[in-house]
């Protein structure tokens, strides 16, 4: 990594500093280090799920432990700068290490999980509890939010207990009663539920009911019998570890069968669907691939909008009445009359986007079964993935030659092959809207556009890094998607058919003009990390005890080192717990108060002191420095931010009682800080680096930013809190710095009034700009909640900082302008 | 054990396209290299059990060959020098995830291109093997010149 900061010994002779302080800030310095390094593994392994690295299990095992060792030196040099107040932290990382060891060495599961888990709580990395089965339906229904049965499932702990004694054991009885009261409660309470066992070695099948149970108090037994009929049907092996699914089972008007990859019988690729009707001659059969006799059946295109290319539909009386309520002949809204197809064209498109999109997330061409309940709501069953091709398709290699790329470049964020209709996104579309399946191309990888990342077949940028927030989500969702491809909005007009190939096997990615069926086809079997692959579910069981950031509000009361559950956690926790010590340092070691802070000369009505830890100060500064005479890149661009006239205001605000009251508990609370740390604004700086604590009337800021030539070593982490005003402005403060942050391309989380935006991966210029809009921000924001009167008073505000609304610009003459710039979203997080 | 599926016969290079042994004893390795080199145009085959490996470079000759290092049984650095003494002018790329200065330094003694750390690229290994076909056809160019 490049360096922050000098080398201690390489130093120039500074101002007079006890030894301690030099120590101090040493600590603090590898702190910084050492979190930054970890923070680049964790990228690497979060990438390397994303299909960009060939990767093995030696990669995995040298990553933990390289990972483990940077977080205890992280936990030692915390403890060294603070005089072993965090000793805690060591217990954690060792509790966290064992787990991981654990985790490596194949053992079971070692998170110690309930019994019986709702569907929510359910991932790939719980498989081992589960089975991929049940992992792979609970995924697609709450992780991919696709119409999958809902359910939860008795782990295998669980069976075990159950199978253990005679009666269910109380506790698991309670478990299950509360959890099949909570399935009814969201789908219905007279809906049955079918029970079904799963193994958990089992690498797929399908997943279907081996029982019903109508009455929630048979349940423990119902669960019973399904287990031991399974175990006597396998010959007695009950040592096979062993799982149930219970799930929603409404009574269908409709059912049957799709093969999403189907050329069996047309000669291009389709995606084929069978109908049939509970309860006629055909039903029975529906789900036996050769069984033609009263069975209606369609193939239909396999991208966006899967138009139909045949149907073979059973002949019906004019005046049959359908289950969808029409007939035949009836009229409907654009015009065309029903037809005597069981499944309408509309619930036939939404059925095949469904499909298609378990395709892409399991990577691999799929059976699924399907049921449409009397209200018309289509549910998936089951899915399984057909038989592999080992192959490449023949016709590849002339395929790609004679094909037309209509753009090439970008980074791949997450490999893959998509197709379909490309739809452009601009800001402030609806996410809802974006169509299921086609082809998303938008300016900026913005985090707005998570919600896309959902629906989309594939996702190209022109702005954006692998390494941003949008860039994770896309491998969560397993979107096939390209950042940085320049042009692209030109490059692919809307409305018409491309393939992203974004399969990381080049130094970029391509499009292609139209749907290159051979090429989509390759996905089930390309070189991408699938989610049935054991390297895919160990990196991801891997993943949650590194990557997840749970201690986000550092007022929060878990935010302690027994809080920390990953080791994201606790170097986070580490980083703000050394800034803190900084920040404090009057307070806390009072031997070295004032040793190297400086007061800054301002033309704004702000004393800020800065401590300078390693070439943030010019060497012929004195105690008070000039703007001049800084040296800190991060600092620089925010004062000039902060010291814009236009930014201040200085006629009074209007202060209801309520404010006022409101803000005295605050003001009270703040005027007996013991600390001290709220007499005085702090910037400790270094070349690349600042930490500013910033207390502006009755707000109280952090800015921490990191600005090197380095994209992603670069990053700006904000907070905001406090304020004088009734509860009520200070939430609409909190509103207002939140979209003004999003605008800036933060990524933010609000807890009442406490703000925290984080920026990252951006180069120079991006954030110098965004420095200085924070400055801007600063200042503006200084007594702005007394003004926020209403919701509207939050959007005009909004409008009049980021220079959206001329009108709302023009009302109010201190207001500034946008900074250039501030239109490139990429990769925050 | 190989996953290959191709018949024992001895073949020549079809269709002009370069063939491709890859071993690793991680079959992920095996299943993410296959696809991917197989989409560039290559014939490929790829073994996770190195003695199985061994035995098919003994009847026919590959223009590149894929190896790890660490494995049961052959290990990779016996391959490479297996493949060099019947063919030595087959590219051998060595793959490891145990990448050592000693390790490197022995696999170009024996005759290794070159010599690739895991985790990599599918870029940057495609990119190798390229480089392999390029010093290929520079060297039976010369050949053919100073026949």
């Amino acid at each position: 990594m490049g360096k922050l900061f000098s080398k201690p010994g390489t130093d120039r002779p500074k101002r007079p500093a006890s030894v301690a302080m030099r120590s101090l800030f040493h600590n603090f310095r590898l702190i910084l280090e050492h979190n930054n390094d970890a923070l680049e593994l964790m990228a690497g392994l979060e990438r390397a799920l994303g299909g960009e690295y060939i990767f093995d299990r030696a990669f995995l095992e040298t990553s933990v432990r390289d990972l483990g060792l940077l977080v205890q030196r992280v936990a030692y040099r915390l403890n060294n700068l603070t005089g072993d107040r965090y000793v805690e932290l060591f217990d954690r990382y060792q509790a966290l290490r064992n787990l991981l060891e654990d985790i490596l060495s194949g053992g079971p599961d070692p998170v110690n999980l309930p019994p019986v888990l709702p569907f929510t709580d359910i991932g790939w990395e719980t498989e081992q509890a589960v089975g991929a089965e049940v992992a792979c339906l609970a995924e697609l229904k709450y992780r991919f939010s696709l119409p999958v049965q809902d359910g939860f499932a008795v782990t295998a702990a669980g069976v075990r207990q159950l199978l253990a004694q005679k009666t269910c054991p109380p506790e698991l009885k309670e478990s299950l009663q509360r959890e099949a009261v909570a399935l009814r409660r969201r789908c219905g309470r007279a809906c049955p539920l079918a029970v079904a066992v799963h193994r958990i070695d089992a690498a797929g099948g399908a997943c279907g009911p081996q029982a019903l149970s109508r009455q929630l108090e048979d349940l423990p037994q119902v669960i019973r019998i399904a287990l031991e009929r399974h175990i006597a049907r396998a010959g007695g092996e009950a040592a096979v570890p062993l799982a149930v699914s219970v799930r929603e089972a409404p009574e269908p008007v409709l059912c049957g069968l799709v093969r999403t990859l189907d050329h069996t019988e047309f000669q291009r690729d389709a995606l084929s669907i069978r109908v049939c009707q509970p309860g006629t001659a055909g039903a029975k059969n529906c789900a036996e691939p050769g069984e033609t006799t009263a069975v209606e059946r369609h193939l239909v295109r396999r991208s966006y909008p899967f138009r139909p290319m045949r149907s073979e539909i059973l002949p019906k009386p004019s005046r049959f009445n359908h289950p969808d309520g029409g007939q035949p002949l009836s009229l409907l809204k654009n015009g065309l009359l029903r037809g005597t197809a069981l499944l309408s064209t509309k619930t036939l498109g939404a059925l095949a986007e469904a499909c298609m999109a378990v395709e892409r997330v399991l990577n691999a061409p799929q059976e699924l079964g399907w049921l449409l309940t009397p209200r018309g709501r289509l549910l998936l069953t089951s899915t399984r993935p057909l038989a592999r091709t080992e192959e490449a398709p023949e016709e590849l290699d002339e395929l790609l030659a004679g094909a037309v790329v209509l753009a090439h470049g970008g980074n791949v964020a997450q490999a893959g092959v998509g197709a379909g209709r490309v739809v452009h996104v601009h800001p402030g579309d609806d996410p809802e809207d974006f169509p299921l399946g086609a082809v998303a191309v938008a300016h900026a990888a913005a985090p707005r556009l998570s919600p896309v990342l959902r629906r989309a077949s594939a996702l190209v940028t022109e702005v954006g890094t692998t390494v941003g927030h949008l860039a994770t989500i896309a491998r969560e969702y397993r979107v096939p998607a390209l950042f940085g491809l320049q042009g692209a909005l030109a490059l692919l007009p809307a409305d018409s058919d491309v393939t992203v190939d974004a399969t990381a096997d080049a130094q970029g990615g391509t499009v292609y003009r139209g749907v290159l069926e051979p090429l989509l086809r390759l996905r089930a079997f390309g070189p991408e990390l699938d989610p049935g692959d054991p390297e895919y579910a160990l990196l991801r069981r891997i993943l949650r005890l590194i990557q997840p950031l749970n201690l986000l509000d550092p007022e929060a009361p878990d935010f302690t080192p027994a809080g920390c559950r990953s080791f994201h956690d606790l170097i986070h926790f580490a980083h703000e717990k050394a800034v803190e010590e900084l920040a404090e340092i009057h307070a806390r070691q009072p031997e070295l108060h004032g040793a190297d802070a400086r007061r800054l000369v301002l033309d704004v009505p702000m004393d800020i002191r800065v401590l300078d830890i390693g070439e943030g100060v010019a060497e012929d500064a004195d105690h008070e420095i000039v703007i001049g005479q800084l040296t800190c890149a991060p600092l620089q661009a925010f004062l000039a931010g902060l010291c814009r006239k236009d930014a201040w205001r200085t006629d009074a605000a209007p202060l209801s009682a309520g404010d006022v009251l409101g803000g005295l508990r605050k003001t009270f609370e703040l005027l007996n800080d013991s600390t001290g740390a709220a007499s005085q604004n702090l910037a400790i700086v270094a070349k690349g680096y600042m930490n500013l604590s910033l207390r502006l009337g009755y707000h109280f800021s952090v800015v921490d930013a990191h600005l090197s030539d380095n994209p992603n070593q670069n990053s700006i982490y904000f907070r905001f809190v406090g304020g004088l005003a009734d509860e009520h402005r200070r939430e609409r403060r909190a509103k207002l710095i939140r979209i003004i942050l999003e605008g800036l391309g933060f990524q933010v989380v609000v807890n009442q009034d406490l703000v925290v935006g984080k920026f990252k991966v951006a180069d120079r210029p991006d954030m110098e700009a965004v420095l200085m809009r924070l400055g801007e921000l600063t200042a503006f924001t200084r007594q702005l909640d007394t003004d926020l009167a209403s919701d509207q008073a939050v959007a005009n505000q909004a409008s009049v900082f980021l220079g959206l609304g001329e009108q709302a610009v023009s009302a109010r003459p201190g207001s500034v302008q946008q900074a250039p710039g501030l239109g490139e979203e990429g990769g925050r997080q | 054990m190989t996953d290959h599926g191709k018949s024992a016969d001895p073949v020549e290079k079809t269709l002009g396209r370069a063939r491709i042994l890859i071993l690793d004893d991680e079959p992920i390795v095996c299943k993410r290299l296959k696809p991917a080199f197989q989409k560039a145009g290559y014939e490929v085959e790829t073994f996770t059990d190195s003695a199985h490996a061994l035995a098919r470079v003994e009847e026919t000759r590959f223009d590149i060959v894929i190896t790890d290092l660490k494995m049961e049984g052959v290990d990779g650095m016996r391959f490479l020098s297996r493949v060099k003494e019947l063919s030595p002018e087959t590219g051998v790329v060595v793959i490891t995830g145990f990448a050592t200065l000693d390790t490197a330094k022995e696999s170009f003694r024996k005759g290794a291109f070159d010599f690739v750390a895991k985790p990599f690229k599918l870029a940057d290994i495609l990119d190798t093997v390229r480089r392999i076909e390029d010093k290929q056809r520079l060297d039976a160019e010369l050949r053919v010149g100073k026949g």
